[in-house]
């Protein structure tokens, strides 16, 4: 009488639409968690080099020279990632605008903090990027895995109609196997909304920095800017 | 860049599987384990569920008209044996008529005819299904009075409450004293009783809901009121 019913055979043994329900809540289980490792190991790598290049950027160091630094690193095929890439845009489009004479103080300015804009537009695309896909298996996994249930519960249910001797053992297995859809979509769910407030938390707090020194920066070359001008016009 | 490349593809991919393949592997494992807890608890279940639910064999009408002729030297060697009222008929008037007809017009009667009076009630006033229900709780009574052998010390008012377990094909599997008269003979003669006719082979033709929820448990009570003393 008792009937080993195992996980496996459970699920084999489920119908088609809970078998798909399965195997999509099994794959955006695993790209879910593909993603929460991939990015906490990317935010943990940008927090890193933030802290780095912050240190390098104000113990004083000629910024033409940090630049020639970079200069390096991207010959060699690294491309600048993070608040590097928002230093190099800003100060080649500085050092490019302010060669040309006839431009005043507040258009090199404005030009290299516009620069600097488009290096943060693409670092937040890169810090966010598959946010979004967490966020939806967070909210429509369970969802799927309720339509499995209900689908298999009901099919379960129409079996006990046709069955003379109608007792728990007859629709035990058929919710049991119904549940695991429900267990599954939760089990993915559950992570991926954990993991996306988190890293929604942490990205907003890197960009705030990243905005932050973006500002500081444009001080320095506000700075360096009007000094050079001050110069230019003194000279003539 | 090819290593950095690696690093972020191969190793969340890896972990990514590694959980899951764990995941999978404890579940597997653990699983026939935890199979048996939920296989245990269902079988307890439906046990106390019908216990609960105690059955009916016979409508009320009978106990009465018998406890009026009590103190008359017994009509007929006939113990009563019923179980606990059904609610409907409880309900119906027909059966509460049955007790206003002169009592010893009553005593007078054998025991068949006031089988066959309280199954003409049923019969005019309750559907076909029910009915049959009935008929076969009378054959099981007469069959088990048939087999009943009072111990001498039987005394009236003596009430013993009998748990009968039966299968489908009407077999006796389980006999069990569920109230006890206060004396092992008494009660032990019940159990005798049914033991011997160990099969009702008119239970056989009902239909499994009305054996499930009418036969599967049910109770008897044996009550000796027609003794002298």
């Amino acid at each position: 009488m008792t009937q080993e019913l195992g996980l496996i055979e459970l699920i084999v043994g489920a119908s088609a639409l809970v078998q798909a329900v399965m195997l999509i809540l099994v794959l955006a289980s695993l790209s879910s968690w593909f993603l929460i490792i991939q990015r906490v190991m990317l935010m943990r790598r940008a927090d890193d080099e933030l802290l780095v290049f912050e240190e390098q950027f104000w113990s004083g160091i000629d910024l033409a020279q940090l630049y020639r630094e970079g200069n390096q690193a991207v010959t060699e095929g690294q491309l600048p990632t993070g608040v590097e890439s928002l230093f190099r845009a800003g100060f080649k489009e500085f050092s490019r605008l302010s060669q040309q004479a006839d431009m005043d103080a507040d258009a090199i300015l404005e030009g290299s903090r516009r620069a600097m804009r488009v290096a943060l537009m693409r670092e937040t695309d890169r810090i966010e990027q598959h946010l979004p896909f967490l966020a939806s298996v967070g909210s429509t996994s369970p969802y799927i895995g309720l339509l499995g249930t209900v689908w298999g519960i009901m099919h379960s249910f129409r079996g006990l109609a046709n069955a003379t001797q109608a007792t728990l053992a007859t629709v035990a297995p058929g919710i049991s196997e119904a549940l695991i859809a429900t267990a599954m979509g939760l089990f993915a769910a559950i992570p991926a909304v954990l993991a996306y407030n988190r890293l929604a938390a942490r990205s907003d707090v890197l960009l705030n920095r990243y905005e932050t020194f973006l500002d500081e920066f444009s001080g320095i070359l506000q700075r360096q800017t009007y000094a050079l001008k001050a110069n230019q016009s003194q000279r003539p | 860049m090819s290593v950095d490349r690696l690093l972020f593809a191969g190793l969340p991919a890896t972990l990514t599987l590694l959980l899951h393949g764990g995941l999978l592997l404890m579940l597997v494992v653990r699983w026939s384990g935890a199979n048996e807890v939920v296989a245990a608890a269902p079988a307890i279940q439906p046990i106390q569920a019908t216990l609960v639910q105690a059955e009916t064999l016979k409508p009320k009408p009978k106990p009465k008209p018998k406890k009026t002729p009590k103190p008359k030297p017994a009509p007929a060697p006939v113990p009563a044996v019923e179980s606990k009222p059904q609610p409907t008929e409880v309900t119906q008037p027909a059966p509460a008529a049955a007790p206003e007809l002169d009592a010893e017009q009553l005593a007078a009667l054998t025991r068949e005819e006031l089988e066959t009076l309280v199954d003409a009630d049923i019969m005019t006033t309750g559907a076909g299904e029910p009915s049959l229900r009935d008929v076969v709780a009378a054959t099981i009574q007469a069959a088990v009075i048939n087999r009943w052998t009072r111990p001498p010390s039987a005394r009236n008012g003596m009430v013993a409450v009998l748990a009968i377990q039966l299968v489908p094909t009407g077999e006796v599997v389980g006999v069990g004293v569920l109230q006890s008269s206060g004396d092992t003979a008494f009660d032990r003669s019940a159990m005798t009783a049914v033991n011997r006719v160990g099969r009702f082979p008119e239970v056989a033709k009902l239909d499994d809901p009305t054996f499930e929820a009418n036969f599967r448990r049910f109770q008897l009570i044996f009550k000796p009121e027609d003794l002298r003393y």
